[in-house]
């Protein structure tokens, strides 16, 4: 157990690195086999990141668990991993969308073996980004998430698929576009000549004039990913083409890269510029909120409106990371989490139903709770997530962001708390309009989601109402990170 | 031995959760063994709330845990126990317990009864969190939980379009209000001076402390152990909080003008109106006030404005329930309109009279909803006339139910509803509130009026009229089959009866229960309040025996005699009308505005990019011909220019 500790970053990362090569080993004729194969990696890297959750000790603010190789040292790039309060939660989140997206796939049967090898790419690249402490690799496992987005969602998506493909990579990489000399910039403006994010971040650097622009490149550059207004338009189409666990992936996990990686390059290297912008982020946080909510309540098709309320609801992220005050961080951590198991369990449920109807227009559905009751179930539960209702986790989420948002500026924290009558309007009409009401006669007979396939289901919704009763198990873990992190913002200039 | 109270008030809450939560792990599959667990949990609870009232300790008892932490702020998870807490404990846990069996009857047919019964459990779990929470935050989120279990029992039947348009609607609207009170609840958390050192929180006892503090009659803000200073349109911080918070209190309470998804909730079950939307939840709203009255009569302008809204609502929601034809209905406005007599008498500042009618009428209104229930069943309709026609008087537990209901409703002395709603006008019988004071009596004459309707349009049916009109299609009725078992609803009515003709007696118990001289609730038999509230009640039901009851009445109302007075009744004061141009103007005015944001300003400029990206490829791309003749002039011209601009230097 000892052994494992000290690699057990390295370890996680390995799972789908692992499955890669599990995958690429077993021929396509045989998808059960690659199934199980991929259940097994993506079961193993669940556990450890557990393991890991439960090993880490919530007393230190600092990195742990940390494995640091020299790599290219002239260029003061080195392979270093670690976690903090603030990574740790999406470390857990990665494992266990992953996990269940995998499950929620079982019943794939075009391309099986192409499907789980790019899930494996990517989810490398995401677990990559939360525990690299060296900006390089956090740069390369970034791309690598980002790549096999694109053939994901192009091979097995369904509306628009080409369309969405191409718009929502050309938007990421206008986002690394800005982000790689902005990397570079870090570290030779810095004069370290490093890559290491705990040197950069520990060094008071005064970065003058150019600190502005470097943390706009960062802000944008990472603030795409996360579906910052106005730059946000690609998110919900690529939802809607791409498939169940794609949604599930991207909206859970890929979304969040962006926001962490504004609280990790961001914050914590820039934490004056941070100060100087942060107005500006958190104005476009609330729009985000209320023009996302507004913009879903428009909507029509079911993948769409969840689509926006993630812009929606990653606004709250952004707000309570621009409020800078330990209970802003700590919601918008808490946010990131509880969103991305919020919204994976919206799109499983949403995947299932399009599978059986082969529609998501929501005028032509309804009547569903008749039909498929699980189904029906989980979407209502992770809508009742998404309006903020107690004892779901992602209501600690908001109401430590309204708190801060309030405290720090009155009008738009109201306008923010504004957004969430407008959430409940969206998501209760698509309920209504959806699951309640007379049973159609074409959706009678549909089968309802199996035994097997509700497992991935359940857990995201026992982990939403684990920590909506047991907030503290959350906060306990990032407090002393958090609280380390506002130190540094406070005592920037 | 004296019992561990931290214990018993877990019990209370967590036995009807852990009905809700093992119905979600599966054991609705076996509805037989849901409905046997959630009666099993319903009387513990029960139970509970007595231990916790007969044990309560002198001084109080508090217990609390973290439950949620930052470096600045605290929530706690934990119980305070007073005399108020205490009481209200046991009027939800005993209500609960008589609607559960109830409903054991009334169900019975029903193939979805588990997930009613899960729903019903964690119901009263949230309800009796919110009446124990002993932080404001841990109130909130029962308080919103209390909103979803109302939610879910509404749309019970949510097959029927109406249901889920009336539970979307009763979500929307308590939310709304609820903006407003979480809003206060933060400025509250961010304003309210902690002991240094520690995080801040909103333990209702140090907001309680705060407020007692310091001397209201100082002109200080209470609250903010400083000068009133204003905060925000000029008003102090406790006003503005106050305010706040009202608008939650307004929502829960269906207050004007958020009242008016309480009629449309009849939609659910009858045994959920009884139990949510007359006796308990909507209740939520007026404890909160009887809880934090302190804080609320530390400004003039927030309970003025509370007392203003409710005598308005009072007189208001009385008179839609003189003109309504639907029995569930015109108990649904019946609430609105008592729950506002509460709020009268706590805004003026009665510690008990408030909470006392809330006592008395959750007994008197549960047992007209639950009569109503049978009625309902036996004449498969809603509506008065039809009832009066089919069922008249014809089940005598139901007319006992209904006697004894609705003569307490209007007022009849002696009766529950005398006694409490006397406290509040004498309470309102003072200098300063005479406006008040006279709006509550108007509203008491309304009241005996509809009462005495509704009784004498169920019980004196008149001649009895060709039936055939009326089918059984129509959609306000719940579907039953025959066979429910009749014995069970007919039970809980008598006992329901009984405890109302005893409930208008407990006032002194009350009293002091929470600490408060019997003279609060003494009632001064020979002065002029007791002589116009008796000639309030004589007026009223006179006119309505005279309009329904007499022999060859027209039972029409009189009412009918002044149609445009009548149609604003009828339509509710046209308050519904505006939430509507608001949802279909306001709302979906900004959702399209949105909308064409999104598609032809930013998605636009987007694709536009991409477009011009493409475009000015192809642009490039003609000059990739391959035939050597275009490269070499292109070269020849590109070459003179270069020599050109370096002759030029």
């Amino acid at each position: 157990m000892v052994v494992l500790e000290s690699f057990l970053l390295t370890a996680i990362l390995a799972c789908p690195v692992v499955g890669l090569v599990a995958v690429a080993a077993i021929p396509a004729s045989r998808p059960r086999a690659i199934k199980i194969a991929s259940a097994i990696c993506s079961g193993v890297a669940l556990a450890l990141t557990i393991l890991l959750w439960v090993r880490f000790d919530s007393s230190i603010a600092d990195l742990q668990f940390v494995e640091r190789v020299q790599w290219l040292p002239e260029l003061g790039i080195s392979y270093v991993v670690g976690v903090d309060g603030l990574s740790l939660p999406m470390v857990l989140l990665t494992g266990i969308v992953f996990f269940t997206g995998v499950l929620t796939m079982w019943e794939l049967e075009n391309r099986v073996k192409e499907y789980f090898a790019f899930t494996m790419a990517l989810v490398a690249g995401v677990f990559g980004v939360f525990i690299s402490q060296d900006l390089f690799f956090l740069f390369l496992f970034y791309e690598l998430a980002v790549f096999p987005m694109y053939l994901l969602i192009a091979i097995w998506g369904s509306t628009r698929r080409l369309f969405a493909a191409m718009k929502l990579t050309l938007f990421l990489l206008a986002g690394s576009a800005l982000l790689f000399p902005a990397l570079i910039g870090l570290s030779h403006y810095s004069g370290l000549d490093t890559f290491d994010l705990t040197v950069l971040s520990t060094a008071t650097t005064d970065w003058g004039g150019k600190g502005i622009i470097l943390f706009l490149f960062i802000y944008l550059g990472f603030g795409v990913l996360a579906g910052i207004f106005p730059f946000h338009t690609w998110s919900p189409v690529g939802h809607v083409a791409a498939p169940t666990a794609v949604s599930m992936l991207h909206a859970g996990v890929l979304m969040k890269l962006g926001s962490y990686g504004v609280l990790r390059v961001g914050m914590q290297v820039m934490p004056a510029e941070m100060v100087q912008w942060a107005p500006l982020i958190g104005a476009l946080a609330v729009c985000n909120i209320l023009y996302g909510a507004f913009v879903a309540l428009g909507q029509t098709d079911l993948k769409y409106v969840i689509g926006y309320s993630s812009v929606s609801h990653m606004g709250i992220v952004m707000l309570g990371l621009a409020t800078m005050s330990s209970a802003g961080i700590s919601g918008a951590v808490f946010q990131m989490f509880a969103h991305g198991i919020m919204t994976a369990l919206f799109f499983s449920a949403v995947g299932h139903i399009y599978d059986r109807t082969h529609t998501r227009d929501i005028p032509r559905l309804g009547g569903l709770f008749r039909t498929m009751p699980r189904a029906s179930t989980v979407f209502i539960i992770a809508g009742m997530a998404g309006i903020g209702v107690p004892c779901l986790a992602s209501f600690w989420a908001e109401f430590l962001v309204f708190v801060a948002a309030v405290q720090k500026w009155p009008v738009a924290g109201a306008l923010a708390i504004f957004g969430l009558v407008v959430s409940a309007l969206f998501v209760l009409r698509v309920v209504q309009r959806t699951f309640f009401g007379p049973e159609r006669e074409e959706w009678t007979g549909l089968s309802d989601m199996t035994a097997f396939m509700s497992v991935p289901r359940i857990i995201l919704a026992a982990t939403l109402l684990l920590f909506g009763f047991l907030p503290f198990l959350m906060l306990d873990k990032m407090s002393a990170s958090v609280n380390a992190l506002v130190q540094i913002l406070e005592a920037a200039p | 031995m004296s019992p561990n109270l931290s214990m018993w008030s877990a019990l209370v809450v967590g036995a009807p959760l852990a009905t809700f939560l093992a119905f979600l792990l599966g054991m609705g599959r076996s509805p037989k063994g849901t409905v046997a667990v959630s009666l099993i949990t319903a009387s513990v609870a029960c139970v509970g709330t007595w231990v916790l009232a007969l044990h309560l300790p002198a001084e109080g008892y508090q217990d609390t845990v973290i439950w949620a932490a930052t470096a600045d702020f605290a929530i706690h998870l934990g119980v305070r126990l007073d005399g108020l807490t205490t009481a209200m404990g046991i009027v939800v846990g005993t209500v609960h317990l008589l609607v559960q069996i109830y409903s054991v009857g009334y169900m019975a047919l029903d193939p979805g009864k588990a997930r009613y019964f899960a729903f019903l459990s964690l119901f009263a779990s949230a309800m009796l969190s919110v009446v124990y929470a002993a932080d404001l935050a841990h109130t909130f989120i029962a308080w919103e939980l209390v909103g979803l279990s109302s939610y879910l029992l509404i749309g019970f039947w949510s097959h029927k379009p109406s249901a889920a348009q009336a539970a979307k609607k009763a979500f929307i609207m308590t939310r709304f209000g609820d903006l407003g009170l979480f809003l206060g609840l933060v400025l509250l958390l961010i304003h309210l001076p902690s002991p240094s050192g520690q995080p801040s929180s909103l333990l209702i006892s140090g907001i309680l402390d705060a407020v007692s503090s310091t001397n209201p009659s100082q002109a200080l803000d209470p609250l903010f152990n400083g000068e009133r200073q204003a905060f925000l349109f000029g008003l102090d911080k406790t006003t503005i909080i106050g305010l706040l918070l009202l608008c939650g209190i307004v929502g829960k309470s269906a207050q004007f003008p958020l009242h008016s998804w309480l009629p449309d909730a009849m939609e659910g079950p009858t045994p959920v109106s009884s139990l949510l939307h007359s006796a308990t939840m909507v209740a939520a709203g007026v404890y909160l006030f009887a809880l934090l009255q302190p804080l609320f009569l530390a400004s003039t302008i927030t309970s003025t404005t509370a007392l203003a809204i409710a005598s308005l609502t009072a007189v208001m929601a009385a008179g839609v329930a003189m003109v309504n034809r639907d029995m569930k209905r015109v108990l649904a406005w019946s609430s609105i309109s008592q729950l506002s007599f509460m709020l009268m008498g706590l805004a003026a500042g009665s510690p008990v009279a408030g909470f006392f009618h809330l006592v008395t009428h959750a007994g008197f209104k549960c047992l007209l909803f639950l009569t109503a229930g049978i009625f309902i069943h036996m004449a498969h309709s809603g509506d008065l006339l039809e009832i009066g026609r089919r069922v008249g008087t014809s089940s005598r537990t139901a007319t006992l139910g209904l006697v004894v209901g609705a003569a307490s409703l209007a007022g009849v002395p002696l009766l529950a509803g005398f006694m409490s709603k006397e406290v509040i006008l004498g309470q309102l019988h003072h200098p300063g509130h005479e406006g008040f004071y006279a709006l509550a009596l108007l509203g008491s004459a309304m009241t005996a009026y509809y009462a005495t309707r509704m009784a004498a349009l169920v019980l004196r049916p008149g001649e009895p009229e060709d039936d055939t009109d009326h089918g059984h299609g129509d959609d306000q009725v719940e579907h039953h089959a025959a066979g429910m078992p009749e014995h069970i609803m007919g039970g809980v009515v008598v006992v329901l009866a009984l405890l109302t003709l005893g409930l208008g007696w407990i006032g002194p118990q009350l009293a002091q229960h929470m600490g408060l001289g019997p003279e609060l609730v003494a009632i001064h038999w020979a002065s002029t309040g007791v002589g116009l509230a008796v000639g309030a009640l004589l007026l009223g039901a006179g006119v309505a025996w005279y309009d329904f009851g007499r022999a060859g009445a027209e039972r029409d109302g009189f009412l009918s005699g002044l149609p445009a007075i009548e149609d604003m009744l009828k339509e509710g004061w046209y308050i519904d009308r505006f939430w509507r141009w608001v949802s279909d103007r306001i709302i979906a005015g900004l959702t399209a505005l949105a909308l064409l944001i999104d598609r032809k300003a930013i998605d636009r400029t987007v694709d536009g990019i991409a477009d011009s990206t493409r475009d000015s490829s192809q642009v490039a791309a003609l000059l990739q011909t391959g035939r050597l003749q275009t490269y070499l002039s292109l070269s020849l011209v590109l070459l003179a220019g270069i020599l050109i601009l370096l002759g030029w230097k």
